[in-house]
């Protein structure tokens, strides 16, 4: 343990001082988030988020690799948030703790420090690269080697080389010799052996008087692999920058604007803005709850699995979800949406464990394999001609750098992640598209899902009152349940708008609601949960009981979406089934909206749905359950691929991979193929990088491929998987969603 | 040739000023942001710098 005096991030552990490090904070569980401008590769992610494998007290490290941010879970008993610093500081990641981050909007200074970083190593390694070349002109037209001037032109270039190496080399050799301390790999060290040796070869060579040196080489793959990865960030942030802000959230929330309740889109919400959420969605900012008693479910924050309860004055964090009574609220911050964001893409920790993509066990292998060769090619050499030998291995190593390799993935399925999110399926990572190509058996939930929620028409029971209708409205007003909602906007159609206030609310989920309003109990549900005899309900019908008192029946006219039919279909002859907790009342209909040889199940209870996914499971299928994520969360988890349809409000199931907007499931059978594309697309592009490396090793083990062509042949290469999979994937999306 | 024991110190050190010119503006943000400042002045209705010049008449 460090002595406290000698840790200079001491200040961070007063939570007070740093709101806008800690997103959280208790007793034993914290989360802060930490700008870490280092992280430049997707080894240094690796190397974050494996941290908490071996360090005591530290739960998650999730990084976010364009804004060079990780957010930290810890427990504070445990742990304290300096000492984690220090240890950062220690693995070459210095975290960047500045109070100027502290007023809000904090992305852009971070950002542009790592880019000014990039420019300063960019212009020190082109301005050394310039004039390096233009003095080796003269030797290299013939110039009588060993003359006064050709060794005053290589003192010249050998002490321009040392501020190149400096500023410019710094980041490879840094994060390379972090990487072989802490006993692993990562692609920096290859360069970092190429850089050592072509630089000590160099001095050598002068020094010594031997020769000119490789100074020029040296500068122009500095150059070269300095704009590769300047090229490789912008990518990431425009990408990041269109996940973020454009694409990821299409929800609205419901403001409350002159006792009106009004949708509108979840980034124009405003500090002091009222909202009503009701159970099963997510508070979307922090906020102070005004009207209502209820519980929020933090456990998706904190990992708290009781959920708390809340009243008017409580305080409830952002990313909250609501169990029980609709509650309004007032916005007390603005809305951070990449918070909300990192919610969802960070819900990670330990799902499907047997998953591991086949370009992270191939990128593993990769380094032992180029060092192995360069150590049996420096071998050969040294007993054929040891004075080639340092050229050789250079150019081994140069030739050998993984970079093509480590591009491949982020571009094609990156890529994917940004074309399918035009279609209306966001989802949440890149090896989520590598699941949703494999997907083998489907599963969808039908109310809400298959169906449209917003467009089912109701009849009401005979003889029901005005006021009775504005209990009933108020009551399914309390819910996000897809038949409430539509019970609520037909109520709304038939002229009863008034808010009734209920207490006592509570949702069986899958059965029913129930509440008091104004002196009376009612029920809204399925038969049972009326204690009426199912067998003899009508087709599909929510029953409606006051103080114990039959009402009668509400019966939808359900819609199925369009399309639905041909999307199954085009899904291919794979097992397809349609659970519902309905009853089998509206089997005709759905017989008619889908495929014939599609399995339906009815009165699925959201236990029974799970097992269901299980069962398939269990017969070899990769399953993807595609739902609403209010009661089929435990299926969704289970799945193997979970798709949320997101209609309008924010459901947000944290277990999903994949948020599709409704008007989109249509498509599936079209996504499912584009995500194929894009495994299709790794496979070439590694293939391809794999092929330039054996037909570079293949020159430079003879010794045949000179450094300079090899600093040319290498971001070659890079650039070729970089081009290939951008314009492959952009070919197979026009292909497949134009048609 | 022995022009070269002159001019070769001479364009390096040229070429060292305009990289320290470079260094310099780079280290006061300038390349910071190339989108927004390009987008900035076709709206002129914000006034956004504090240095942006005031306005005449409206």
């Amino acid at each position: 343990m460090a002595a406290p005096h000698s840790n200079p991030y001491t200040a961070l552990d007063q939570v007070d001082l740093y709101p806008h490090v800690y997103k959280h904070w208790s007793e034993n569980n914290a989360v802060a988030e930490l700008h870490l401008p280092t992280i430049h590769c997707a080894s240094c992610v690796r190397t974050l988020e494996t941290w908490p494998k071996w360090r005591e007290g530290l739960d998650s490290v999730v990084v976010d690799f364009s804004q060079q941010t990780a957010v930290i879970r810890f427990n504070p008993t445990l742990v304290s948030l300096s000492d984690l610093a220090l240890e950062l500081q220690g693995m070459s990641f210095p975290p960047d703790i500045s109070l100027a981050q502290s007023n809000g909007s904090s992305v852009h200074p971070k950002k542009s420090a790592l880019a000014r970083l990039q420019f300063k190593q960019m212009a020190v390694a082109g301005f050394v690269f310039g004039n390096t070349m233009l003095f080796a002109l003269p030797e290299y037209f013939g110039m009588e080697a060993g003359s006064d001037l050709s060794l005053f032109i290589r003192w010249i270039t050998a002490f321009l080389s040392i501020p190149l190496v400096w500023i410019s080399g710094a980041p490879f050799l840094i994060s390379g010799w972090a990487a072989l301390r802490q006993r692993t790999t990562n692609m920096d060290v290859p360069i970092s052996l190429g850089i050592a040796a072509l630089f000590l070869q160099s001095h050598w060579d002068v020094w010594t008087g031997s020769g000119p040196g490789y100074f020029d080489s040296l500068a122009g793959l500095l150059f070269f692999l300095l704009v590769g990865r300047w090229f490789q960030s912008q990518t990431y942030s425009a990408l990041h920058f269109e996940r973020d802000y454009r694409s990821f959230f299409p929800f609205s929330v419901w403001v409350v604007q002159n006792g009106k309740e009004v949708a509108k889109p979840l980034e124009s919400l405003k500090t002091g803005d009222l909202v009503r959420v009701r159970h099963g969605e997510m508070v979307p900012v922090e906020s102070t709850v005004l009207e209502g008693v209820s519980a929020v479910d933090v456990s998706f924050l904190t990992g708290e699995a009781q959920p708390q309860d809340v009243t008017p004055g409580s305080r409830v964090p952002a990313g909250a979800q609501l169990v029980g009574g609709s509650v309004l609220l007032r916005a007390e911050k603005a809305l951070d949406q990449k918070y909300l964001t990192s919610l969802w893409s960070e819900d990670t920790g330990g799902r499907r464990p047997q998953w591991t993509a086949l370009t992270d066990r191939l990128g593993r292998a990769f380094t032992g394999v180029v060092l192995g060769i360069s150590a049996a090619a420096a071998l050969v050499w040294a007993f054929l001609d040891p004075s080639l030998m340092v050229p050789v291995v250079t150019s081994v190593l140069i030739v050998a750098c993984p970079c093509a390799l480590a591009l491949a993935v982020p571009f094609a399925l990156g890529n994917s992640v940004r074309l399918l999110g035009r279609q209306g399926a966001f989802v949440k990572s890149t090896a989520t598209v590598e699941r949703l190509a494999a997907v083998g058996a489907w599963v969808f939930d039908k109310t809400g899902t298959l169906t449209v929620a917003g467009s089912v028409q109701w009849s009401e029971p005979s003889g029901i009152t005005p006021l009775q209708r504005i209990a009933l409205r108020a009551l399914a007003n309390q819910s996000a349940h897809p038949l409430s909602r539509s019970l609520v906007q037909h109520f709304t159609t038939q002229g009863t708008v008034d808010e009734g206030v209920v207490a006592q609310f509570e949702e069986a989920l899958g059965r029913g609601i129930s509440g008091v309003v104004g002196s009376k109990k009612y029920r809204l549900g399925s038969p049972v949960f009326c204690n009426q005899d199912p067998a003899a309900a009508p087709d599909h019908a929510v029953g409606a009981v006051e103080d114990g008192v039959f009402l009668g029946w509400f019966l939808p006219l359900s819609s199925f979406r369009p399309g639905l039919n041909q999307a199954l279909s085009g899904l291919g002859s794979v097992p397809i089934s349609v659970l519902t907790g309905d009853t089998d009342g509206e089997r005709q209909a759905l017989l008619a909206a889908v495929p014939s040889q599609t399995e339906l199940r009815f009165r699925q209870k959201p236990e029974d749905k799970k097992a269901y996914v299980q069962a398939l499971q269990e017969r070899g299928f990769s399953v993807a359950m595609v739902g609403d994520g209010l009661n089929d969360a435990g299926a969704l988890a289970q799945s193997d691929v979970g798709i949320t349809v997101a209609e309008d409000a924010l459901h947000f199931a944290p277990a999903c991979d994949v948020l599709l907007r409704g008007d989109a499931l249509p498509q599936l059978d079209r996504m499912q193929r584009f995500a194929q594309a894009g495994v299709r697309a790794v496979r070439l592009s590694i293939f391809m990088s794999l092929a330039y490396n054996v037909v570079g090793l293949s020159f430079a083990v003879r010794g045949a491929l000179t450094p300079e062509v090899s600093a040319i042949l290498m971001p070659l290469s890079s650039l070729s998987v970089v081009a290939f999979t951008t314009l492959y994937t952009r070919r197979q999306a026009q292909k497949i969603f134009a048609s | 040739m022995s022009a070269f024991y002159l001019m070769v110190p001479v364009s390096i050190a040229l070429a060292t000023a305009f990289l320290y010119v470079f260094l310099k503006l780079n280290d006061n943000g300038q390349f910071d942001d190339t989108t927004s400042p390009s987008v900035r002045m076709l709206d002129d209705k914000t006034v956004d710098a504090p240095e942006a010049p005031k306005k005449e008449n409206e």
